[in-house]
């Protein structure tokens, strides 16, 4: 029971710390809370969304599991990308040009940015959540025979009286049913030779799936700053960025460069969240935003292992003390306050630590 | 090598530097001497190009770089170790280092550049692995001098070099900067407020009041100038 929460506040927490890196990677050099970076994460997650909905890799001739692993290997890589590139456009049209404008104009920016790119997504791809798309397993249906195994369905597009194209997934067999003669020509009277069945994830799957991609993505971040010529002029810029130019590098390109991997490792985050709670909506990036950034401030803003190490110990928190609150305690309605919980641990963490665990003493620059 | 024309700089509506004009020539030592806020640094900063002249002319062997942005000027051959030092604290002296090779590509000619900058301060290979911050205040001076001097320049600007260090490290960085001349043939335009070595040092010295360059001569001949011995020399 205790483990059980455990793993879900480190699912949680993975989430929050892939949101919570590009929030720090952004502060660390520019000074700038990007309040847009959730939008980065929310679009990120419709991109996996369509990947996993439309493009249909679970079809490629490979035994199982390989097709749907496949299927979200190209829907992470994706969500990632397009989070870099609108990260890198943004920074480029909204945030360059303010940048010597003030810590003010440039987090008022943001703040507007964010707006902007919540409702985009609602006037693009509508308010509504959608749920989702289960991964699914297809089977023609001459290689099913005798008593089904799962639930099998297809596809069907109907026009709605509105006039819409909707597609609809149609229930055609249902597990137990027995596949004999007549069964199967009623199906393919309907059109289909094909049917599939859907892999539910279930919770556990996607927090073990997170937690090691954080696990994995760890040393590659580690590499990047510390090790290549790029990561040392990001962290040369982001102390000093005058210094680094005189040294010849081209801090415009090093900001685009953060903003990007900022982007690119919260597009992660955003497929594995929606992963985790069935659905995608424009909204989505807010309050995970919002709590990456407090696991960002926890961990001590401008600290790369900081954001890692707040987001993880921000979702244990979120899991766990409401867990021990109503167990240990009997407050039965501790769950509900889970969200006032993280932001209150949030003020306890300030208190004692202002600068966060794992932040420099703030240094005025001259 | 180095021409200014008329160089005005601003700070907002604040004009610091009133129609300037210094050269340096291939080769030599010049220094610029003045008092707290006579505008030494705002030249070196719109030299480097850090801040853009709104008018006037920055020729650099006959091509005009005033306004170009400080990272193509670097390419171009002016390193400058800045005033207060600016290392990185958070990299390591080697770390540092490297990011003074920045531009250059090529890992050999990084490598030779390395062992000259470990040549001339022993004590930063001593210190490599070390974080800049570690350093003391003589040993950053040498960080920041050896940095700059990673990337070759042909012109080398120094922005007080003593400010804040023992005598004695002083002597010995004023060592290396005369040896950076002799052997690497860099030019180089040294500021000060120690008027005294930087002038026994320097072939040449401009002194600055207000933006305005007041005097310039021949350094031996600064020295003996009784106007310049009362205001800068004590
Ligand atoms: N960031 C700034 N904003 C506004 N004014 C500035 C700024 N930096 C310098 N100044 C002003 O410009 C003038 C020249 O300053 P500068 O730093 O170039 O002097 P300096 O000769 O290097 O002095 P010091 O010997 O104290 O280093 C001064 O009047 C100073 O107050
Ligand atoms: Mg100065």
């Amino acid at each position: 029971m205790f483990f059980d929460y455990l793993m879900n506040g480190l699912g949680l927490g993975a989430i929050f710390a892939f949101i919570a890196l590009g929030y720090t990677m952004v502060y660390g050099i520019i000074k700038l809370i990007n309040f847009a970076h959730g939008e980065f994460f929310m679009v990120g997650a419709y991109v996996g969304y369509f990947c996993l909905r439309d493009l249909d890799i679970e079809r490629v001739g490979l035994p199982q599991p390989l097709p749907i692993l496949l299927d979200f290997f190209v829907a992470l890589w994706a969500a990632s990308l397009v989070a870099g590139l609108l990260a890198v456009l943004t920074e480029r049209v909204a945030y360059r040009p303010v940048r010597k404008a003030g810590r003010i104009a440039a987090l008022l920016t943001a703040v507007g940015v964010s707006l902007l790119l919540q409702n985009i997504a609602v006037q693009v791809w509508g308010a509504n959540p959608r749920s989702f798309p289960d991964p699914r397993v297809f089977h023609a249906l001459d290689d099913l025979e005798g008593e089904a195994q799962a639930n099998y369905y297809a596809d069907r597009e109907f026009t709605t009286t509105q006039g819409e194209t909707v597609t609809e997934a149609v229930l055609l067999i249902s597990q137990g049913d027995v596949l004999d003669a007549t069964k199967r020509a009623s199906i393919e009277d309907q059109g289909f030779d094909e049917v599939y069945e859907r892999v539910t994830l279930s919770p556990k799957s996607v927090q073990y799936f997170v937690i090691l991609a954080l696990i994995g993505w760890t040393p590659i971040l580690w590499f990047l700053v510390k090790r290549t010529r790029m990561g040392k002029a990001m962290r040369a810029a982001s102390e000093d960025a005058d210094a680094a130019r005189l040294m010849g590098i081209n801090i415009n390109l090093v900001v685009a460069l953060t903003f990007f991997v900022g982007a690119f490792v919260a597009g992660v985050g955003g497929v594995a969240y929606i992963a985790t709670y069935g659905k995608v909506e424009p909204m989505l990036g807010f309050l995970p935003g919002l709590k990456a950034f407090v696991a960002a401030v926890i961990g001590g803003i401008g600290s790369i292992p900081g954001a890692i190490i707040g987001g993880l110990i921000l979702g244990v928190a979120e899991a766990i003390i409401p867990f021990v609150l109503q167990e240990v305690f009997g407050w039965e309605e501790a769950f509900a306050w889970k969200d006032a919980i993280a932001f209150a641990f949030l003020i306890v963490v300030l208190v004692v630590k202002p600068t966060g665990l794992l932040g420099k003493p703030m240094r005025e620059k001259v | 090598m180095l021409v200014l024309e008329g160089v005005d700089v601003y700070y907002g509506n604040i004009k610091a530097l009133h129609g300037l004009s210094i050269k340096v020539d291939e080769g030599e030592i010049v220094t610029l001497i003045g008092s707290n806020g006579a505008g030494k640094t705002t030249t070196l900063r719109t030299i480097s190009g850090l801040m853009s002249p709104r008018a006037g002319r920055i020729t650099f062997q006959g091509r005009e770089i005033g306004g170009e942005r400080a990272e193509r000027i670097v390419a171009q051959g002016i390193a400058h170790s800045p005033e207060g030092r600016r290392i990185f604290t958070d990299l390591t002296v080697r770390e540092n280092l490297d990011m003074g090779a920045y531009l250059i590509h090529d890992k050999s000619a990084a490598k030779e550049r390395l062992e000259r900058v470990y040549t001339l301060f022993p004590r930063l290979k001593e210190r490599a692995s070390q974080s800049g911050g570690t350093l003391s205040g003589g040993e950053q001076q040498m960080l920041a001098i050896g940095r700059a001097m990673m990337s070759r320049p042909k012109l080398l600007l120094l922005d007080e070099p003593s400010l804040g260090i023992a005598p004695i490290l002083v002597q010995e960085i004023f060592r290396e900067i005369e040896q950076i001349r002799r052997e690497d043939g860099t030019t180089i335009l040294l500021v000060e407020q120690n008027a005294h070595m930087a002038l026994k040092l320097a072939d040449r010295g401009y002194v600055i009041e207000t933006g305005r360059i007041v005097h310039e001569d021949e350094a031996g001949a600064l020295l003996d100038d009784p106007k310049v011995r009362e205001a800068y020399l004590g």
